[in-house]
């Protein structure tokens, strides 16, 4: 005994406090596979924000383009022919007498020519809002024209190009095509006679009116809604993210979903959706024979310090021999929660649509950042709370589901969104296999504007 | 990295001879040293300021060095009967044994006494965390630290008869 206290007490002495710096290279390799890990994570999220920064600034060009597109468009569609050979009705009849009317103020006085070069002008603005007035602040080209031009050519393209803003809109919609004609022409019937300028606010306004049916349309192009989900997590193993020896016993369980989310119309068929949401995920464990140790064997890190071998007591290789006088628990329970910051980016395709029924498919992918990271351990004797070790802070999930939507008016509806996502990295390391997934059933009003 | 040079160098030195002490030669201790040093990086927020940071840094390399040998058995065999090996009394306090050597000792004993040895003798761990730390059972532990003492002995018992 003696003996061993000397030779303890040699090593003792001349090893417990001895201090040897190790080479420069030993730091150099380890911050090499720092560096190296780190940036195992930037393709990604490099690649994620670009799309994102592209989305965003296309959002703000496209307004722009989109009106442009509109402006350029218009006049080919300015056929007034064709709609002569249907004939259809009432706007053959309508704008005839509007013709006549007016060549008849033209006779009486041929200041008319001038209002009309004017209501001309108007529709240009209608057609293009981003040109302004300019021509119309011209009045010097007035006097030429008036000689030159034959008043009916003007008139008919005036109201023919009036006509045709109707026609547009008659094509978008059956009901303001009647509403709309009717209207302006009746005016324009009333009107016509008092005076010429009159007569030149008269078209300036049905052109204002159909420029703003229109505008009402292009505009109507963001919604927002506020979603509310029931998740079902699952997993394409039955393994345990939190130890091997806990295999085929995981339960997914039922959580929530809450956020808001956005949708950018691009088109009748496309648009892109995003959002922010807080997600969380629930799994379970029962039947645990938790064995404490003192080197790491399960992938939870309790706060209290303590290790723990978990092993589930219902597994089909489960042998109570292996287990050793540290067994402190032969029926524990474990609760997994962990919550991320959801993202997503999708993209939506119009599949069915009808005045009060939308449908679309709805795929893409989200950014999922951790913010919730629970382990509960509960035996008879004690509780023990940690996190787990192994989850990523950032990752990735694919998403794919339908939405449903019904519209109660132009602006309101109510939405029903089932969707399957996949998470792709939730764990760095030691996942024993397990790859998360859920389905989610969301629900939510939604605001067009 | 500014940061993480720093801590590393504050305690590459303390924790490289833990990782000598461990190891079975230098290029080991070279390596246990990087990968606890990654682990430290990795997990360093989850150090909740209870007990000393060095004790901390201290345990997670003591743990890497047992995750490496641990499940390597040692080429001895273990229930050799060790209590009556006979020794003489002798005293080393006078020797002036290099540290080197000392250490050398060490790392040529087989990976689980080397490992028990360190534990109870250097870091003052008893033989029930031991065996929890390497799942054996308490007795093991108890004989394996007497053989590793009876190798040391001997070895140093060599070293000094080929010095007179």
């Amino acid at each position: 005994m003696k003996e061993d206290k000397n030779i303890d007490k040699l090593f003792q002495d001349k090893l417990k406090a001895f201090e040897v710096m190790p080479n420069e290279k030993v730091w150099n390799a380890t911050k090499a596979k720092i560096q190296k890990k780190k940036r195992k994570f930037q393709p990604i999220w490099w690649f994620y924000s670009g799309v994102a920064a592209i989305f965003i600034l296309g959002l703000l060009l496209f307004p722009l383009k989109d009106t442009n597109i509109k402006k350029e468009s218009l006049p080919e569609n300015v056929v007034v022919r064709p709609s002569r050979e249907k004939d259809e009705t009432e706007y053959q009849k309508n704008k005839e007498t509007v013709i006549v009317k007016s060549n008849k103020i033209y006779k009486k006085n041929p200041e008319l020519f001038t209002n009309s070069k004017m209501s001309k002008t108007t529709e240009t603005v209608s057609k293009a809002p981003l040109l302004t007035d300019k021509k119309g602040k011209n009045p010097s080209t007035n006097k030429a024209i008036k000689k030159d031009l034959q008043v009916d050519e003007f008139l008919n393209t005036a109201i023919s190009v009036a006509q045709n803003n109707n026609t547009v809109i008659y094509k978008e919609s059956l009901e303001k095509k009647k509403e709309i004609t009717t209207k302006s022409f009746d005016v324009v019937k009333k009107e016509l006679n008092k005076s010429n300028f009159k007569k030149a606010n008269l078209l300036e306004t049905i052109a204002e009116n159909n420029k703003e049916e229109k505008e009402d349309e292009l505009q109507k192009k963001w919604s927002i809604a506020s979603v509310f989900g029931i998740i079902d997590a699952n997993s394409f193993s039955k393994t345990s993210p939190l130890d091997s020896n806990l295999d085929g016993s995981t339960k997914g369980n039922k959580s929530v979903s809450y956020g808001v989310q956005f949708t950018y119309k691009i088109n009748n068929k496309w648009s892109f959706q995003s959002g922010i949401h807080l997600q969380e995920m629930q799994y379970s464990n029962t039947n645990i024979a938790v064995v404490a140790s003192n080197i790491e064997a399960s992938n939870v890190r309790f706060n209290s310090g303590d290790q723990f071998v978990l092993n589930s007591t219902t597994r089909e290789n489960f042998n109570v021999n292996t287990l050793n006088l540290n067994t402190v628990s032969f029926n524990g329970n474990m609760r997994q929660n962990f919550g991320y910051i959801e993202v997503p980016l999708e993209v939506k395709y119009n599949v069915f649509e009808t005045r009060k029924i939308e449908t679309q498919i709805v795929a893409g992918f989200s950014s999922l950042f951790l913010n919730k990271n629970e382990v509960f351990l509960n035996t008879i004797n004690f509780q023990s709370i940690g996190a787990a070790n192994n989850l990523n802070d950032l990752n990735f999930s694919a998403n794919l589901g339908i939405d449903f939507k019904y519209l109660f008016n132009k602006n309101w509806s109510l939405q029903l969104n089932p969707m399957f996502k996949t998470q792709l990295n939730t764990y760095n390391k030691n996942s024993n296999g397990f790859q998360p997934y859920f389905i989610a059933f969301y629900t939510g009003v939604n605001y067009r504007f | 990295m500014p940061a993480q040079s720093e801590v590393y160098h504050l305690f590459a030195g303390k924790l490289f001879s833990v990782c000598l002490k461990y190891s079975r030669n230098y290029e080991d201790a070279e390596d246990t040293l990087q990968d606890s040093f990654l682990t430290i990086f990795d997990k360093i927020k989850q150090y909740q300021n209870k007990g000393s940071f060095e004790g901390w840094l201290k345990r997670i390399a003591i743990n890497t060095a047992l995750q490496k040998y641990r499940k390597k058995e040692p080429l001895y065999i273990e229930n050799k009967e060790v209590e009556n090996l006979g020794l003489e009394e002798d005293n080393y306090e006078d020797s002036n044994f290099n540290v080197n050597f000392l250490l050398e000792l060490i790392q040529k004993l087989p990976d689980r006494y080397r490992l028990i040895f360190n534990l109870f003798v250097l870091d003052d761990y008893s033989h029930k965390e031991i065996s929890e730390m390497l799942k054996i059972s308490e007795g093991t532990s108890k004989s394996n630290l007497s053989i590793a003492r009876y190798i040391l002995k001997k070895q140093l018992e060599a070293h000094q008869q080929k010095k007179v």
